[in-house]
């Protein structure tokens, strides 16, 4: 049996200097390598465990003939946005969990061959090419992550004229405002949605729904049905004291400063960030770890505090490995208790609690439980990482629209809301999830659509 | 005419700008009490702006160069178009009969201050306008002022117009000559508005604040313009920017509007 081929990767000591990509890809002879890996099982188990339901084995087959086209033909077939899945989809649980290798911890790294494929695609600026018949039938999609585009492209190739719409002044949601550059190059994301507008969607950023762009308006105009996507936006405090205090961030501000609006190219680009010489991120996610690892490239020594142990953490191993090797320290059963900041506002200590697991709690992981015994340590600024709630400026505006105890849009199995012909998927029907989650829904919603606009002719 | 153009830039006596930018789907949701985010240039800051008019095609904003965003915005000239504009965001402001509103702006203040009584004197209140600035020059908006008025008070730091001295003097001087005030709605400068806060709070007089803090995205999603109201966290974009100023810890909110301060730009480098 080959062994499973290793990915090439950034030197920890250089890399935590820069914010370019971490992990390098495969090259050909080492993809080739572990495509040759692939059992091509009849069942392909791998299958089921993707939610945008790639045709896993045939494209790797593909590889393995070396036709890098035709196997970029039928990845793009089900994900458009495969150079994005390659490297952020948590694959060791999904896919690769399937795998039937797997059962002897040797998965064939299908998120890696993903990424080579898609990544020769960008190279040659390979596209789709679906003759889709123009229906003239508008759909407008609310909200240009994850969700979003893969809706708007899946209805784009069924002929629908699709609008897109974008409340900030770049697309791609989460991609570019949360993910950061390291894990996720922006040029990557940018050369996607391009393609998505080859195939015919129109984009349209700084468009908020519900503000500038509104339900009565798409109406006027014709259109036939609505995907939100808006996303998981509200970030969650503590409610401590102390998170006020100007150097205390909300994960989602740390890093729409840092990706979305360059702060770490700053002054070129124009909206600063302060991190100082120390930093403490609070959460176990892989928010907390893209936080983390980007406060320790801006030159801070970074602490991460995590309430649980390392095994129950829900960020992916890959990421806490990554986060570790670039010496990142970890703090593990402790939950933080308060700020102390100084006289002018800014972060100076932070002190915690150590903690004990309990009882497992609903979630099936054991709880956290207070001990008293209470640590300081100094700090200039911290990030709060410990997620977000949905953002409820499109349900207010939607007085229709049934929502769940959570904040989340109620959907039913086809991503049907309460209102007719407004659908709903991603992050703002399932609180905060994973890309492939949101591609999943994207993709299901744009077959209900295509159904409902069939049997509302 | 192109979304997001510049339509008529004109300089103001105290030295800001007047724009009015032609952008019909943001122009016809815009209400009094609304803001937009604006981005002069790619890779600009996102700059959050009260909405001073509103018709179905344009809306305008007042904005004074004093960082170096704001004065890459003051660059800008007819013709020229944003790079961005989004919004309208935040509340729209609840209009409805008090009776009698003292208006209370400090310098620049009184251009989000314009929409509020406009609305405000269509659903028959009495409007009453302080407007405070360092001297008779950064007292702009005289006209549009006067037009929405029913009492028109002006006062100035070296009394080169008007009554000279602070705003709180004129409105406690205003209240104990036995004007019944009903509602106050305050915008200017933090610290004006602290002062402002503090003042009407012993006269028992309901009193709204506008909040102008440090935002990016503006729709409650990254929580830098988070502001301490009544012991809880609040987002001046989503729940504001209008509030209620008694709530406010102001403190805290001067504290965080500084918290950039020792980044700002000069010429586009670092000090």
């Amino acid at each position: 049996m080959k062994e499973r081929m290793k990915m090439r990767e950034q030197n920890p000591l250089e890399r935590k200097n820069n914010f370019e990509e971490v992990t390098l890809g495969y090259n050909e002879q080492e993809a080739l390598h572990e495509a040759s890996r692939c059992l091509e099982c009849k069942t392909a188990p791998c299958k089921t465990g993707c939610p945008a339901n790639v045709l896993i084995p045939e494209f790797i087959k593909e590889i393995k003939n070396k036709d890098f086209k035709k196997a970029h033909y039928i990845l793009k077939l089900k994900n458009n946005l495969p150079a994005v899945c390659g490297r952020v989809c948590p694959q060791e649980v999904q896919c690769e969990a399937k795998c039937v290798l797997a059962k002897k911890g040797n998965a064939v790294a299908i998120g890696r061959l993903e990424r080579f494929i898609a990544d020769f695609g960008i190279k040659n600026n390979l596209s789709l090419d679906i003759e889709s018949k123009s229906n003239s039938i508008k759909v407008a999609v609310i909200g240009s992550g994850p969700a979003g585009i893969t809706c708007a492209a899946d209805l784009a190739k069924e002929g629908f004229e699709v609008y897109l719409y974008e409340a900030l002044h770049k697309a791609g949601g989460v991609m570019v405002y949360g993910i950061p550059e390291f894990r996720l190059p922006k040029s990557i994301v940018e050369h996607e949605i391009n393609k998505i507008q080859e195939l015919g969607v129109k984009l349209e950023t700084n468009m908020v729904f519900g503000k500038n762009i509104n339900l009565s308006d798409l109406k006027e105009k014709g259109f036939k049905a609505v995907f939100i996507g808006s996303g998981a936006g509200l970030p969650k405090f503590m409610n401590i004291q102390g998170e006020e205090l100007n150097t205390c961030y909300s994960a989602n501000e740390f890093l729409t400063r840092i990706n979305l609006l360059k702060a770490y190219k700053f002054p070129e680009f124009k909206t600063p960030v302060i991190v100082g010489k120390k930093t403490v991120v609070v959460g176990g996610g892989n928010v907390a770890m893209d936080a983390a690892r980007c406060a320790l490239r801006l030159g801070a020594d970074v602490t991460l505090i995590y309430r649980r142990t390392q095994k129950e953490m829900p960020a992916r191993v890959e990421e806490v490995h990554h986060a570790m090797e670039e010496g990142i320290k970890f703090e593990f059963l402790n939950n933080p208790v308060r700020y102390e900041g100084d006289e002018k506002g800014f972060v100076k200590k932070v002190f915690v609690e150590r903690m004990k697991l309990g009882e497992p709690d609903a979630s099936g992981r054991r709880r956290p439980e207070k001990t008293g015994e209470i640590r300081e340590f100094e700090a200039d600024s911290v990030v709060v990482a410990i997620g977000n709630s949905p953002n409820p400026v499109i349900q207010q505006n939607l007085k229709d629209l049934k929502t769940t105890k959570w904040g989340t849009i109620e959907v039913d199995e086809n991503n049907n809301t309460s209102i007719p012909g407004i659908f709903a998927g991603g992050d703002i029907t399932t609180g905060a999830a994973t890309v492939i989650e949101a591609i999943g829904a994207g993709k299901k919603a744009a077959m209900s659509i295509v159904n409902y606009i069939k049997n509302n002719k | 005419m192109k979304k997001n153009e510049i339509m008529e830039k004109k300089k103001l006596s105290d030295g800001s700008y007047l724009f009015k930018i032609y952008n019909p789907e943001v122009a016809k949701n815009s209400y009094a009490g609304n803001f937009v985010i604006v981005i002069a240039k790619d890779g600009s800051e996102r700059i959050p702006l009260t909405i001073m008019e509103y018709t179905d095609e344009w809306i305008s904003i007042v904005i004074q160069p004093i960082g170096f965003s704001t004065k890459e915005i003051c660059f800008l000239e007819e013709k020229d178009c944003f790079s961005g504009i989004m919004g309208p965001l935040g509340k729209k402001i609840e209009n409805k009969k008090y009776g009698t509103i003292l208006f209370v702006a400090g310098g620049i203040g009184i251009a989000p201050v314009i929409p509020q009584m406009m609305e405000f004197k269509k659903t028959d209140n009495k409007i009453i306008l302080i407007h405070g600035a360092r001297d008779g020059e950064h007292i702009i908006l005289e006209k549009e002022s006067k037009k929405y008025t029913d009492n028109y008070i002006i006062c100035t730091d070296d009394g080169s117009m008007g009554k000279k001295g602070l705003v709180t003097n004129a409105m406690k001087e205003l209240i104990e000559s036995g004007e019944k005030i009903d509602h106050i709605v305050t915008i200017g400068p933090l610290i004006m508005m602290k002062f402002v806060s503090d003042l009407s709070k012993n006269y028992s007089i309901p009193t709204t604040a506008s909040l102008n803090t440090i935002m990016l995205d503006g729709t409650g999603m990254c929580g830098s313009c988070r502001v301490e109201y009544d012991g809880e966290v609040k987002f001046a974009c989503v729940d504001g920017p209008d509030m209620d100023a008694h709530k406010i810890n102001f403190d805290v909110l001067l504290r965080r509007n500084a918290r950039f301060k020792s980044l700002e730009l000069v010429n586009g480098e670092k000090k």
